[in-house]
C-alpha cells in the first residue's frame, strides 16, 4: 500500500502539482467571497494573505529536510521502498508549485497593501518602508521571492547550473527576513509568531547540523538529480 | 430624552432607589448634602457636534461584534460572547481621591441624570475607527459634583476586576484592572464623555457597559470600558498599556498621524466595513476643539 501510493506520487507528478494548483486558485475564490463578510475587511485580506504566504513558505522550506528523515524513517522501518532519497523525489518536483504558491499569496499581499493602504503613493511607501523596518524587510522579501520565481523553470535552472543552487540558498535570507517581518508586526502577546519561528528554527537547524556534521552529508544528492534526465 | 430607552415603570424604581439612597444620606450628613451629590439633574444645554459629510455613522452590528477589550480576550470577534456572562447587578462607581465630596453611585443614580446624545469618532491605535452616536454625560459634569482639591492634576479612572468572567484578566501579561487617566484640563474638556448607552439603547456588555469613557481626540485605548473607579490624584497614572510597552503607548495618546508607532501607520485608518484606507486627521478631526489644551507644551512630545 505504502510503496503503491510513493510510487504513484513519484509516477503522477503532475497530477500533484495541478491539485496544488487548483487549491491554491480556490482559497483565492474563497478569499473573494467572504471578505466582504469580515468586520475589518482590510485587515482580513492582509492576515489571510500573509499566513497564505507563511504557511506555503514554510512547506516549500519543509522539503529537503522532510526528504531526507523519510528516509531515514523508511530505513528504520525496513520498509521496502523509500529507503533511498530518489524514492522521495516526487516532493522536489512539487516543491517549485509551493515556492510559486507561496510566491503569488506573498505578491497579494503586497498589492493589498499598496492599493487599499497607500493608494499607490509611492512617497508613503517611502515613508513607511522608512519609518517602520518589518515594511522594509517585507519589500526585500517580496524581491528576493521574485528573482526565485523569476528562475525557478527547467530551462533558467539549466542555464544557470551551479549559480542556480546559490540563487536558491537566498531562501535561507528570506526565512530570517520573514521572521523579522512578522515579529516587528506581531503584538507582543501575539502567539502565531512562536509557531512559524518554531517551525523554521527546527528546519534551518537541520540545515545547519547537515552542514556541520559530515557523516549526514548526502554527496552525490545536491537536491537537483531530479531534473537531471 | 432618557425614557426613550428606559421603560416608565424602570424609571420609577430608579426614584424610589435614589429617595431611599438621599434617606440614608439624611442621617450622616444632613438633606441638603445629600442633594448636592446626585445633582445632575438640572437641565443643561446639549452640544452639538456634527461632521462633515463623510463621516457616516459605522454599521451598528460591526461596533457590536469587533471589539478590543482584553480583560476577556484579544480576539476581537470573541468578546461579544464572553462579555454576555458579565454580571452587573453589583456594580457600583466610586468617585474619590483629591475630592471634597467622594461619592459612591449606582448604574441607576446615572441613568437619573439628564443625558446627551454625542456622535463620536473612535480611532484605535491599530489603525481602525469607527464613527457611533453614543449616549451618556460629560465627565466634567462628574467631576464638579465631587468638587475637586486645588492640589489635584490628574485623573484616574479604573476598569472592572472580575476574573470569574473576565478570563483574559486570568493571565498576568497584562497587570489588572485596567488603568487609564487624563489631565484633569482634559477630563474637563466638554468633549470627554461618560457613555451609558450606545445607539439608543443601553450600552451593550462587549462595548463597555454599564460605564465607558469617551475622549475621541485621542487613541481608543484610552477610553476605557467597564469603569469602577475614577481617582483625583496629584500624580501622572501610570497607565496599563503605558506599563506594558512604555515607548509604543504613551500616557496622552493624542491622534496624531506625524507621530509613527512601531507598528501601524498613523497617517491612515480603515473604517469599519470599509476596505480601503483614508488619511488620519490631526487629533482625530478635533484640533480646533482641543488644541487650546496642549498651548503650552511641545505637541508631538505628548504621543
Amino acid at each position: 500500500m505504502q510503496i503503491g501510493l510513493i510510487k504513484y506520487c513519484n509516477t503522477h507528478r503532475g497530477i500533484i502539482n495541478i491539485t496544488l494548483w487548483i487549491l491554491a486558485v480556490l482559497s483565492l475564490i474563497f478569499l473573494y467571497l467572504s471578505f466582504s463578510f469580515s468586520d475589518n475587511p482590510f485587515e482580513y485580506l492582509m492576515n489571510y494573505t500573509g499566513h497564505g504566504a507563511m504557511i506555503t513558505f514554510v512547506l516549500t522550506l519543509s522539503i529537503t529536510p522532510f526528504r531526507s528523515w523519510l528516509t531515514h524513517f523508511s530505513k528504520q522501518r525496513r520498509y521496502l521502498y523509500g529507503k533511498r532519497l530518489s524514492d522521495w523525489n516526487f516532493l522536489i518536483y512539487n516543491r517549485r508549485m509551493m515556492g510559486l504558491i507561496c510566491y503569488y499569496y506573498a505578491s497579494l499581499h503586497g498589492f493589498i497593501y499598496l492599493y487599499f493602504e497607500l493608494d499607490f503613493d509611492w512617497f508613503e511607501l517611502w515613508f513607511d518602508a522608512t519609518s517602520r523596518m518589518y515594511i522594509f524587510w517585507g519589500i526585500i522579501s517580496w524581491l528576493l521571492l521574485s528573482l526565485l520565481a523569476i528562475t525557478s523553470p527547467k530551462f533558467m535552472q539549466k542555464k544557470l547550473k551551479k549559480k542556480w543552487r546559490t540563487i536558491h540558498r537566498l531562501i535561507y535570507i528570506i526565512a530570517l527576513l520573514l521572521l523579522g517581518h512578522i515579529l516587528y508586526e506581531a503584538k507582543l502577546i501575539d502567539y502565531e509568531i512562536k509557531i512559524y519561528a518554531s517551525f523554521i528554527g527546527v528546519l534551518l537547524s537541520h540545515r545547519i547540523i547537515v552542514y556541520l556534521y559530515t557523516p549526514l552529508k548526502n554527496k552525490t544528492d545536491d537536491g537537483m538529480e531530479v531534473f537531471r534526465r | 430624552m432618557a425614557d426613550k430607552i428606559t421603560p416608565e415603570s424602570l424609571f420609577q424604581q430608579r426614584r424610589h432607589f435614589v429617595k431611599q439612597l438621599a434617606i440614608m444620606a439624611l442621617i450622616p450628613s444632613g438633606f441638603s448634602h445629600a442633594r448636592t451629590l446626585f445633582d445632575c439633574t438640572t437641565p443643561i444645554a446639549p452640544k452639538k457636534w456634527s461632521f462633515e459629510g463623510e463621516d457616516l455613522l459605522t454599521p451598528e452590528n460591526k461596533v457590536l461584534s469587533y471589539n478590543n477589550y482584553y480583560e476577556f480576550t484579544d480576539n476581537k470577534k470573541m468578546v461579544k460572547h464572553l462579555a454576555k456572562h458579565l454580571d452587573l447587578s453589583q456594580w457600583s462607581l466610586t468617585v474619590d481621591g483629591l475630592v471634597k465630596q467622594p461619592i459612591t453611585l449606582s448604574i441607576n443614580d446615572i441613568l437619573d441624570c439628564i443625558l446627551e446624545d454625542r456622535t463620536y469618532r473612535l480611532r484605535c491605535v491599530e489603525g481602525w475607527s469607527m464613527v457611533v452616536p453614543w449616549r451618556g454625560l460629560e465627565l466634567s459634569r462628574l467631576l464638579a459634583m465631587v468638587q475637586p482639591l486645588t492640589s489635584a492634576k490628574y485623573v484616574q479612572l479604573e476598569g472592572m476586576l472580575d476574573q470569574e468572567v473576565m478570563i483574559g484578566q486570568r493571565s498576568n501579561s497584562i497587570s489588572w484592572p485596567y488603568i487609564e487617566g487624563l489631565r484633569l484640563d482634559e477630563a474637563n474638556h466638554p468633549l470627554s464623555f461618560l457613555a451609558t448607552g450606545l445607539y439608543g439603547k443601553s450600552l451593550s456588555k462587549q462595548n463597555g457597559a454599564p460605564l465607558r469613557l469617551l475622549v475621541p481626540w485621542k487613541y481608543g485605548y484610552k477610553s476605557i470600558k467597564g469603569i469602577t473607579r475614577i481617582t483625583l490624584t496629584d500624580k501622572q497614572p501610570l497607565t496599563t498599556w503605558e506599563k506594558l510597552s512604555p515607548s509604543e503607548y504613551g500616557f496622552y495618546a493624542n491622534v496624531n498621524p506625524d507621530v509613527s508607532h512601531p507598528r501601524w501607520s498613523q497617517r491612515r485608518e480603515v473604517r469599519l466595513g470599509e476596505v480601503k484606507k483614508i488619511k488620519t486627521k490631526m487629533l482625530n478631526g478635533y484640533e480646533n476643539e482641543v488644541k487650546d489644551l496642549y498651548k503650552n507644551d511641545n505637541f508631538n512630545d505628548l504621543f
